[in-house]
């Protein structure tokens, strides 16, 4: 009970279960096995891309290309088939390394040349959309239907996306494990105090960012493969979505203090309430405002509980 | 201030070149209504940048997300209520003014009082004014035409000047004044440097928050109302294209994301470079794809410049 | 026998020179004393043998191989380890891991060893301090407990030379004696130790050996057996042939400015009652932590009043927010100039006039000239070494600085001056001045109200001592009878 006091995760897990009992409410058939396969496997890539974002967030720095990477990725997993004509498991390896370039090319701007990441960050995603529109300046293209059923089925009774999503969430908890993971939270925490006791900082904020963009190319994959085509705008959305979920799952903005299952709480959390608002009938044109409405609430309560605390 | 004076004689230096450069390029482009063309972009840009350069300076991390759909505020609901006529235009400019100080105040509350970090709470607020814009567009059908006063002022200029440069001058210049003179702006510096000192000195520096997002919001609001004039009509999501652009044309400037430090004058000029780097971008026939990528680059070309010479000083 | 050297060690900063040839030897078995004023160098060259700060020029050797490319981990992989004055610590990591931090002990498969870091920690941890709990958060520690968890990672290290930087500034006498204990083990097993410290007593007590450093150089080393008292190292930091007794100015006490009523900041404490004069310098003595710098912040308006009534010459006040209580010419010298005093970015004539651009009413416009002339006017009264109005606060000496933070009050009318701890960290000479500032304050009318860790400096001073223990004055002391024993034996709680 303590550890988890300590990662702040009480207000992102009693969000979700709030959320999630509202959903129960007012959809019924939620418990049914089909229908939370299905929301998990909608939920994935967003649970996916957050955790990157909270990867990067502990360690101190921000990722304003995330969304924008999406897109780029699943532009590439779309057309490298027909540009390259290769089958699906050079398309992915390719893809994989082009993730990778991604996050160094962010990781060595903000570790090593400490530019400022809100800003570099910003000008990265218009590369990575532009490199999106290179490999798609329309939507078009086509992902390997056998990946896609592979994605929405199950291994042994277990649906793929949540198996995906447990994989990669358990890798970065093992990853705390060792010096490596704890240094990140440190180099967030207090750059100095980790430069003192002589640990590499910006080797270490370098290898957040390439860790975060594996996170990303498992977020793209999930999503390509439910939409089974590129399209350069798809990602957009995830960008300011991450950053929102992250701090709902109780991360503190300023690095050090957190942990990247609250992100993936406050992932799901947001989009039950998009659930919620379905299901309630809210008409379409009010979900906007309403997602809005619920954030603030969400951090209001984060943080009243954060200050009392603090106190 | 020597320091900000050249900051900002050196991008205006710059831009002269890119558009010297962009004649080359493009014949035309030194052409009367282009660069016309550019000071009125360049004009509602460093507005909007405007709003970023007093949330940045009080610190905190403070960046304004909601610039955009503050923007789309004033001009949506100001085309609803002046309903195309021009007697209308003053007490509607009043009236959304206000309502964006309002929005602004509501984000500096969670900032001030909440401790949300300004990224989030104004992320949320910009959330919610959209949806209600979506919501008040669809449900009351709205006049959405501007006013030809409002044509004029975007459209039309003065002694050879776009009237919207003009009027953008001479708020800049009361912004810089009010910055640099005024107890009140020195407060806002004074919170931004260290808001403990600050606090233990005697500043209120919860209002002081408060009063910068209100400020902001006055701002966008304002803006978008004269942006109708210029687009012609309002229209939903008005704004949005703005707001990271303001930000990073604020941090080009010389403006310190940590706060306590910089001029309004460095963001004005690096308010026209990258208007001029836009359109020479767009006139130069390279696809979307590619604009989009060398964007990127040059963005990332000038954060290294700037750190160079902020080590040189 | 020599196991770190450095010599002609010269390092600048932008235009100001910190070292400028200076040169230390450490011997195994031995502590080394490095002494100096505020701004002597210290710091920094303890800095630059822990490879944290590459010297502009000089040369180190460790076993008598030179030292090529410095930096914390080569330092570390040499043995040398430093202890910072201010600890260095990851607020959000708990104490254990913090202690392990950038030395991680791995076990199976390279995973961190919990359990064995767990019991190194926590044995450590107990030879300084008992019931040590290694599981609180590295944010949650009082100074004086970080400072402990910063020599606890030193000693972790396994040095072979040892720095320690100002360790015993928050500690209590029973750390300090199991500190020294800890010192002279690691000495007996051959380790070089470097003991940094202003507090001349500890020095005699724990050191062999005792290196001057003034102005960027080194004065020199002497054995500390060579007839070196309090003095003799007071005018080898300085380079005074005698260091001036203070003289207490006899002064006019006027009537009853300030007054409180059981004031206390949290709900156990029992409260403070004391009364304060206008030319009156009252003092706030006891042991670290009593309670003496919650009860200035909260007069200030700083810090939030649980229990309690405060007078102001008569007439109550409620002192929720410090611009409240400024208005009432209640005033607050901060104990950390750099993140509470000054806006260290910003020039002197800039921090000098912010404080009444706060207050100031009308005009709104800032009458810039006035306040060029105010400044001067104060840079002059107070005897600030500066190169003008127009420079940067973060130039000047630690001394100067705190001028400044006293200074800004000066313009308006302060009716009581509550200073915490106002003279810690600096050296004798500066301290002398800023008190001299202090008496400038006094002279004006103001009452004062001090805090000091320095029992010298309360009776040097004030006219009337209080003890503070928890949270309450325990004790009354003047004239006659206020003796350092007196003092100390009141901030146990037990009468003389």
């Amino acid at each position: 009970m303590r550890a988890l006091r300590h990662a702040g995760l009480l207000p992102s897990l009693g969000m979700l279960i709030v959320v999630f009992a509202i959903n129960v409410a007012l959809q019924p058939h939620l418990l049914t096995r089909g229908s939370l396969s299905s929301n998990i496997a909608t939920f994935a890539p967003t649970i996916l891309v957050s955790a990157a974002q909270a990867i990067i967030v502990l360690s101190g720095e921000l990722d304003l290309s995330v969304g924008t990477g999406v897109s780029m990725l699943n532009c590439a997993l779309a057309t490298l088939p027909e540009l390259a004509g290769w089958g699906l498991w050079p398309t992915l390896g390719a893809t994989f390394a082009i993730a990778v370039m991604a996050g160094a090319t962010n990781g060595v701007l903000v570790a090593y040349v400490r530019l400022p990441s809100l800003i570099v960050t910003f000008a990265t995603s218009a590369i990575w959309f532009g490199i999106a529109l290179f490999f798609r300046p329309q939507p078009g293209g086509s992902v390997d239907p056998v990946f896609g059923d592979f994605y929405a089925g199950s291994v042994g009774g277990v649906p793929t996306a949540l198996i995906l999503v447990l994989v990669a969430l358990g890798l970065w908890s093992m990853l705390q494990r060792y010096p490596l993971g704890r240094q990140l939270l440190a180099v967030g925490g207090n750059p100095v105090a980790a430069f003192h006791a002589g640990i590499d900082v910006r080797w270490v904020k370098f290898c957040g960012y390439c860790i975060a963009w594996c996170f990303v190319y498992l977020g793209s994959l999930a999503i390509s493969a439910q939409t089974l085509s590129g399209d350069s705008r798809l990602g957009l959305p995830y960008t300011l979505t991450s950053v929102a979920a992250v701090v709902i799952g109780g991360i503190s903005l300023a690095g050090g203090r957190g942990s990247v299952w609250g992100a993936a709480f406050g992932a799901i959390a947001l989009g039950l309430v998009a659930n919620v608002i379905y299901f309630a009938g809210i008409p379409s044109i009010y979900q906007e405002f309403f997602k809005g409405i619920v954030i603030c609430i969400a951090l209001s309560f984060t943080f009243i509980v954060g200050r009392r605390k603090a106190a | 201030m020597t320091a900000f004076l050249r900051t900002g004689g050196l991008l205006l230096a710059l831009s002269i070149v890119l558009m010297v450069l962009g004649n080359f390029v493009t014949p035309g482009f030194l052409s009367f209504t282009q660069v016309s063309t550019q000071l009125k972009i360049s004009a509602f840009l460093g507005l909007f940048a405007l709003c970023q350069t007093f949330v940045l300076i009080a610190g905190g991390e403070g960046v304004d997300l909601s610039v955009g759909a503050n923007g789309s505020l004033g001009g949506i609901v100001g085309a609803a209520l002046i309903q195309g006529q021009d007697s209308a235009v003053l007490p509607v400019a009043i009236l959304m003014g206000l309502a964006g100080a309002a929005v602004g105040t509501v984000s500096g509350l969670g900032v001030a009082l909440f401790g949300v970090p300004p990224l989030v709470m104004t992320l949320a607020i910009a959330s919610i004014v959209n949806g209600g814009l979506i919501i008040f567009e669809s449900i009351v059908q709205p006049a959405i035409a501007a006013s030809p006063f409002l044509a004029q002022l975007a459209g039309r200029t003065t002694l050879g000047m776009p009237n919207i440069f003009l009027l953008w001058i001479a708020i800049g210049l009361a912004a810089v004044w009010f910055l640099s003179a005024t107890a009140w702006g020195r407060k806002i510096f004074g919170t931004g440097a260290n808001a403990k000192v600050a606090l233990l000195s005697g500043t209120h520096v919860r209002m002081v928050k408060i009063s910068v997002y209100a400020i902001s919001g006055l701002i966008a609001a304002l803006t978008g109302f004269c942006l109708i004039g210029y687009v012609g009509a309002a229209f939903l999501g008005l704004g949005d294209a703005y707001v990271l652009p303001s930000i990073v044309v604020a941090v080009i400037g010389g403006m310190s994301l940590a706060g306590g430090r910089g001029s309004y004058v460095g963001v004005a000029a690096a308010a026209i470079l990258i208007t001029v780097l836009t359109s020479l971008l767009t006139t130069m026939q390279i696809g979307e794809a590619g604009r989009q990528i060398i964007f990127g680059c040059i963005l990332v070309v000038f954060l290294l410049l700037n750190r160079h010479l902020d080590r040189a000083h | 026998m020599s196991i770190l050297t450095a010599r002609g060690v010269v390092k600048r900063f932008g235009g100001v020179v910190a070292l400028n040839g200076a040169e230390i030897s450490l011997s195994a078995g031995r502590v080394g004393g490095l002494l100096g004023a505020n701004g002597a160098g210290k710091s920094v060259l303890s800095a630059i043998l822990a490879g944290e700060i590459t010297p502009d020029e000089g040369e180190m050797s460790f076993d008598g191989r030179p030292i090529s490319h410095p930096s914390p981990r080569a330092a570390r992989d040499h043995g040398i380890v430093i202890a910072h004055q201010h600890a260095s610590l990851v607020p959000d990591l708990p104490v254990w891991e913090n202690l392990f931090l950038g030395a991680e002990r791995r076990g199976w498969l390279g995973l961190i060893d919990r359990e064995g870091s767990r019991t190194a920690a926590a044995e450590t941890l107990a030879r300084l301090s008992p019931d040590f709990d290694i599981d609180r958060l590295a944010g949650e520690l009082s100074s004086a407990e970080q400072q402990l968890v910063e020599i606890a990672r030193a000693l972790l290290r396994k040095p072979r030379v040892l720095i320690l930087d100002e360790p015993t500034a928050s500690l209590a006498h029973a750390e300090v004696d199991r500190l020294f204990q800890e010192i002279r083990k690691l000495a007996a097993e051959g380790v070089a130790t470097v003991f940094i410290s202003h507090r001349l007593p500890e020095v005699q007590e724990i050191c062999d050996d005792v290196v001057v450093l003034r102005n960027g150089q080194t004065v020199g080393s002497w054995s500390i057996g060579d007839k070196l008292d309090h003095d003799r190292l007071l005018s080898l930091m300085t380079g005074e042939a005698e260091v001036a007794a203070h003289q207490r100015l006899v002064r006019d006490i006027g009537p009853v400015v300030l007054e409180t009523a059981g004031l206390a900041v949290t709900p156990r404490h029992e409260g403070a009652t004391l009364t304060l004069r206008r030319g009156e310098i009252v003092g706030l003595a006891g042991l670290q932590g009593q309670g003496q710098e919650e009860i200035l912040e909260a007069l200030a308006g700083g810090r939030r009043i649980v229990a309690g009534r405060v007078w102001v010459e008569g007439g109550e006040v409620r002192p929720r927010r410090p611009s409240d209580m400024i208005r009432h010419g209640v005033c607050l010298v901060p104990g950390d100039r750099h993140r509470q005093g000054l806006f260290i970015g910003q020039s002197i004539e800039e921090n000098l006039d912010y404080p009444s651009a706060c207050v100031r009413r009308r005009p709104w416009i800032l009458p810039f000239a006035e306040i060029r002339r105010r400044a001067l006017e104060i840079i002059g009264r107070l005897g600030i070494k500066t190169s003008g109005p127009t420079q940067e606060v973060a130039a000047l000496s630690g001394g100067n600085q705190q001028k400044i933070v006293i200074g800004k009050w000066l313009p308006l009318a302060t009716k009581v001056l509550l200073l915490s701890d106002p003279a810690k960290g600096v050296d004798v000479h500066a301290k002398g001045e800023i008190y001299a500032a202090v008496e400038r304050l006094v002279a004006d009318g103001a009452g004062v109200l001090l805090y000091a860790s320095d029992f010298q400096e309360l009776l040097r001073m004030c006219d009337r001592v209080l003890v503070v223990y928890d949270g309450r004055i325990v004790g009354e002391f003047a004239g006659e009878t206020m003796t350092e024993f007196d003092l100390l034996a009141a901030s146990f709680g037990r009468a003389a």
